[in-house]
């Protein structure tokens, strides 16, 4: 059955403690988060994709020819000449490969698994490689900027689903106004800070989406999702009993690969034949839904594990922080 | 691996650069990395190309402190400080001058134990150059 044979996570060196906002500015806008992951100078998307794929595809027993590669990430270094193509170069030899970006919202990632498993049930190949990665980045002097975090996670698709057969997805859209967005051009996210809730109602709207449908016992939600939308997120999904995952409080916000990367810490604990639920929300959400496999605890054994990133890294405080991410350069946004 | 590289430069070994591509001498076996035209054991000039595994230790490196660095490295030199570098005697043998990354001056030390990620180099042209740096083994 169709579904993830590997994956693999990635993880900035940098961590910034919550605590410096408020040393900084008086407060930390993201209540629950205790600390955050961050790129430092030399990272961006690209390069933790690629730590994350070389991670994923280190934990296959043996060599597979990849046909294609879904990158799901909402701040690629460039806005035309792909970014995503710079991933096969350091990854393969081959270069005969469907690569595609998938961007635009915080689904993106699970948008890219989804992607590469139906590229596989198509039969057009039979093996592929979803990517999520991200870092987003707002203006300092922006509340929201406080959460923004960064993380990559990769997952090899494949025939026999060892790791987690795919069960079904699920995709609601919802226009949203005021809320996370970034017009042509810009660098950082805006948000208007309308407080209108427009996850929670995404959430609620895919919960109405996946009723129709029988689910299983979900055991697992992996969303990667901030605290506020965790605490209202079971019953919006129609999954009270599911445990949720708190990954948002350790590494911030990752965008597009927040959801993809609460996903590979479900499988670093599941048991086979668990049900996991991984949605990205924003704009409307799009799930998958998958059941842990017999080869999973095999696969895993090999790399790092979620938690051990997590608990790695190294704290800077908020001026090194800043610089690391070009907000105190003249050349922020711009090229170098 | 260090310095500026012109984008047609660039774009004609990127592989070498983002895989770690050698070439191996078809005469004597000899690997050569980066590649080159000429054998510098036997004088052979013909090559299999061979991917190099990325792991290796630091046979010796330089702290480039006080913006001493290159020109494409200022902003990242202003922003970050001292740029590192190094030559990491590759577990195939080669030596390779590189640049450093996610570690501290203080904690460099010869003989440690490193592995190849992909890193922007630097930004100029406006053009990204990603290419490889070493990074300590569990950092």
């Amino acid at each position: 059955m169709v579904g993830i044979e590997s994956y693999g996570a990635a993880l900035p060196t940098l961590r910034l403690p919550a605590t410096a906002y408020v040393e900084a500015w008086g407060a930390c806008a993201a209540r629950g988060m205790k600390q955050k992951a961050f790129c430092a100078y030399d990272e961006d998307p690209v390069t933790l994709g690629i730590e994350a794929a070389r991670q994923a595809l280190g934990r296959l027993p043996a060599s597979v020819e990849i046909g294609a590669l879904f990158f799901g990430v909402t701040t690629p270094p460039f806005e035309e000449k792909p970014s995503a193509a710079t991933l096969p170069t350091a990854l393969f030899e081959n270069s005969a490969m469907r690569v595609t970006e998938i961007t635009g919202s915080p689904q993106a990632g699970v948008q890219a698994l989804v992607s590469a498993v139906e590229y596989c049930m198509a039969g057009k190949g039979r093996y592929a490689l979803g990517v999520a990665a991200d870092a987003p980045s707002g203006p300092a002097d922006a509340s929201y900027e406080h959460a923004l975090g960064a993380a990559a996670v990769a997952f090899v698709v494949g025939p026999d689903g060892g790791v987690a057969s795919f069960e079904n997805s699920f995709s609601v859209t919802r226009e949203t106004f005021g809320s996370r967005f970034r017009r042509h051009g810009d660098d950082t996210l805006s948000d208007l800070e309308l407080r209108t809730r427009d996850n929670l109602a995404s959430a609620q709207a895919l919960g109405a989406e996946m009723a129709a449908s029988k689910l299983g016992k979900v055991k697992r939600l992996a969303l990667g999702a901030d605290a506020g939308l965790m605490r209202g997120v079971g019953k919006a999904l129609r999954l009270p009993e599911a445990e949720t995952d708190a990954l948002w409080s350790m590494i911030g916000d990752a965008g597009s690969a927040s959801a993809p990367f609460a996903l590979a810490a479900a499988l670093d604990v599941a048991r086979a034949g668990e049900i996991i639920l991984c949605a990205g929300i924003g704009s409307g959400a799009t799930a998958a839904l998958l059941a842990a496999g017999k080869e999973l605890s095999k696969r895993r054994r090999k790399g790092a594990k979620v938690a051990n990133l997590i608990a790695g890294g190294k704290m800077v405080d908020y001026v090194t922080y800043l610089k690391h991410r070009r907000m105190l350069s003249s050349r922020f946004g711009g090229n170098g | 691996m260090t310095s500026y590289v012109s984008l047609p430069m660039y774009g004609a070994n990127i592989d070498e650069r983002m895989r770690l591509i050698a070439g191996k001498c078809k005469s004597c076996g000899q690997l050569a990395y980066p590649q080159r035209p000429v054998c510098t054991k036997c004088g052979g000039d013909q090559f299999d190309d061979t991917p190099l595994s990325g792991n290796g230790t630091l046979y010796t490196y330089s702290v480039v402190a006080g913006n001493g660095a290159p020109s494409e490295f200022d902003d990242e030199q202003t922003m970050t400080g001292d740029v590192l570098c190094g030559v990491v005697e590759l577990k195939e043998g080669p030596r390779v001058m590189v640049r450093l990354a996610d570690v501290d001056p203080e904690q460099l030390h010869i003989g440690m134990k490193l592995r190849a990620v992909i890193r922007r180099l630097y930004d100029q042209e406006g053009f990204l150059r990603y290419g490889t740096k070493f990074e300590p083994v569990g950092s």
